[in-house]
């Protein structure tokens, strides 16, 4: 027997402490009522068995007809059914109250009457066992044992009365002994057992009810976690996973866990490996893993095991998986990071700013006295210089400087139309960029100033690169799987793998004359309102099959107008 | 350019005593009779004694912002122009230096042909 509060022994290595709430379990258990109604319906069926085997044998006359005797079983018949019909089930109680009378008096009286009678000439001792049994299960151990004595007394006084009559009376006598000697043991036993019973019973119904609320507890803690719980057997297949875990692994909820495996899906290899790794040395293990769930689309997640030992012969080890989605961590990592690099850089910044102006406008003065050509390209290359090292610096402070940013939706075609004529009026050679436009009616979630930023850098970059024919930069908008997208461009020669890894780092620029911030702020601004940057080397937007440098930016998309509140750009045209 | 017995009179304030003296030299160049200030304090006192041709402040001051003296000069209804030096990138600051009165603004780190035009448009 399990004590309540024992967990089972799945826990017993665990710290999760639990406690299960103390409940009042009614004193009436539905075991006792299903007893109470048992002995009822023995009583009923003893007075029918009385009445049917007296009425029958006085019928075939084996017995005189004694109406009396007949009258008295229909009165018991009559008594029980009035108990079981009339009364509710309660205990007979711990002494002799008006319960024990309904319950175990009548029988007493009937049984005693019939047995002082003799009627029909049976013996009717066999028949307290009924009155016995009762109180011993429902009662107390008082109870019983009083019942047993009374019937006792009543078989050794109807022993007396008949060796009043009888010369023999001893054999009588020894045998109402042995008879009420025996009830007083059933009486013991009977009420050991029904007490054992139902202590067990409760314990049982407590341990149970405390399981339930676990197990709910635990449901919601399951389905309320922000990580994700994957449990997957050894066979692959997945027994649970939480509404978090199916998020992470874009998984559509109307799959079921048990029909999918972790094998079932290329993109979850990562995942399986791990599982095997953990089946395979038997330890906890943790690792960060990369899935493609999509072309494109890249899931990081810290994906922490556990294993289940087999509890017995019939259950199986589990691996159960915690998934920790890295981009939340890593944009949290980030912003904090920035704000703190900003607050640097934006105070060293403003102090190189102005020795950077004087050294500029004493360049400047100096270079219109002198006459010498090399002296001229001298003052020329500081010059150059000073811009580029003040560029860095406005860029830094640009930066920082947007720290709240706020989304609009935007209509991207317009917005990019209208950015991009803008820009090719301020910029030499920008008779080189051609147009397509194909996204309408895409909304895409962007600041209209940070996407002109972006846009713009994009746009330098690519003529930095791009070679001297017409429509060497494309600037291109269009809706893939039903996000928007902008893409820039052009013709210039493949980067190099190195270059490419690194390419939206800060200050990671194989070009000398660039500040090295622009890719980095095109990918910060994407980030802040939840759009993708990314680099592809391909053909040109326009369909003219040339390969070239492509960089897109992926948008959150709309193709409605945004209820409630006009959006951006619905007022410029 | 006005080459007359008096050359044009014009008051540069800025606290950095570098920026201060390249302004002086380029205006110099040009011929005009220039003052400098470094402060808010310092530009009001010399603007009591007397009356320039044009006022050339940076927008951040020790004391204050540029701001304040246009605002004082617009008070007293000097007939001085102003012209406003500000950060590059902080368009916000030059807008409300407009608003306030001013001439015109230029960004730093100023370009000499645009800093000479402007200054010889505020002389007029």
């Amino acid at each position: 027997m399990a004590a309540p509060s024992t967990p089972p022994s799945t826990w017993s290595h665990s710290t999760w402490t639990w406690e299960p709430p103390v409940t009042v379990i009614p004193p009436e258990t539905p075991s006792f009522h299903r007893l109470w109604v048992g002995f009822m319906l023995a009583r009923i069926g003893i007075a029918v068995a009385l009445l049917l085997l007296l009425g029958a044998l006085m019928a075939l006359e084996l017995a005189p007809l004694n109406l009396w005797q007949l009258g008295l079983c229909a009165t018991y018949l009559a008594a029980v059914l009035a108990v079981r019909l009339l009364t509710r089930p309660a205990p007979p109680g711990r002494s002799f109250d008006a319960q024990w009378v309904s319950s175990i008096g009548i029988d007493l009286l009937t049984f005693s009457t019939l047995h002082f009678l003799q009627a029909a000439g049976l013996n009717y001792s066999p028949l307290f066992a009924l009155p016995v049994l009762t109180a011993s299960v429902l009662g107390s151990g008082l109870l019983a044992l009083g019942t047993a004595a009374a019937v006792t007394l009543l078989l050794l006084v109807d022993a007396w009365l008949q060796g009043l009559e009888l010369a023999d009376h001893t054999a009588r006598t020894v045998q109402a002994g042995l008879t009420g000697g025996g009830y007083f043991v059933v009486a013991v036993l009977a009420n050991q057992l029904a007490v054992r019973l139902e202590r067990e019973e409760r314990a049982a119904r407590r341990s149970l009810s405390a399981a339930r609320t676990q197990a709910h507890v635990n449901e919601v803690v399951i389905d309320t976690l922000t990580d994700g719980l994957l449990v997957v057997g050894a066979d692959w297949r997945i027994h649970a996973a939480n509404p978090s875990a199916r998020a992470l692994l874009g998984w559509q909820a109307r799959e079921s866990p048990a029909s999918l495996a972790l094998v079932s899906r290329p993109g979850w290899k990562p995942l399986a490996a791990l599982a095997q790794r953990t089946f395979h040395t038997g330890a906890a293990q943790s690792a960060e893993i990369a899935l493609e769930l999509a072309p494109g689309e890249r899931v990081h997640l810290r994906v922490r095991t556990r294993l289940t030992l087999p509890q017995d012969p019939w259950s199986e080890a589990l691996c159960v998986m915690f998934l920790q989605d890295l981009r939340e961590a890593e944009a949290q990592l980030r912003t904090e990071k920035l704000a703190a690099m900003g607050r640097m850089s934006a105070a060293v910044a403003h102090e190189i700013r102005n020795p950077l102006a004087a050294i500029t406008q004493a360049n400047s003065l100096l270079a219109e006295e002198l006459s010498n050509p090399a002296h001229q390209q001298l003052a020329a290359l500081v010059g150059k210089n000073t811009h580029r090292l003040s560029q860095i610096v406005e860029e830094i402070l640009n930066l920082v400087r947007v720290q709240a940013p706020s989304t609009d939706w935007l209509d991207l075609d317009q917005v990019v139309q209208a950015q991009v004529i803008d820009w090719q009026r301020h910029t030499r050679g920008s008779e080189r960029v051609q147009l397509h436009l194909h996204s309408s009616p895409a909304w895409a979630a962007f600041d209209g100033e940070h996407l002109r930023r972006v846009l713009v850098n994009l746009l330098d970059n690519a003529l930095r690169y791009a070679s001297q024919a017409p429509g060497a930069i494309v600037a291109a908008t269009d809706v893939h799987g039903g996000q928007a997208r902008l893409h820039v461009w052009s013709d210039g020669g493949p980067l190099d793998a190195g270059v490419q890894r690194h390419l939206f780092e800060p200050f990671f620029s194989s070009e000398s004359r660039s500040s090295g911030l622009g890719l980095y702020i095109c990918r910060e601004l994407c980030d802040r309102h939840g759009a993708r940057i990314a680099y592809s080397r391909g053909g040109a937007p326009d369909g003219s099959g040339r390969e070239g440098n492509n960089f897109t930016v992926t948008f959150r998309t709309r193709t409605t107008v945004v209820p409630g509140g006009a959006p951006f750009d619905t007022i410029r045209a | 350019m006005p080459q007359a017995a008096s050359p044009p009179h014009i008051l540069v304030v800025d606290d950095e005593p570098d920026l201060r003296t390249l302004y002086e030299l380029t205006l110099l160049r040009e011929g005009y009779r220039v003052e400098a200030a470094a402060t808010l304090a310092e530009a009001s006192q010399m603007l009591e004694q007397r009356r320039f041709d044009a006022v050339i402040t940076d927008m951040r001051l020790p004391d204050g912002l540029g701001l304040e003296l246009l605002q004082r000069l617009g008070a007293q209804q000097r007939p001085e122009r102003c012209v406003v030096m500000t950060a590059y990138g902080s368009a916000e600051n030059a807008v409300e230096a407009l608003k306030a009165g001013a001439f015109d603004y230029l960004t730093k780190p100023v370009d000499l042909k645009q800093f000479r035009s402007v200054v010889a448009s505020a002389i007029h």
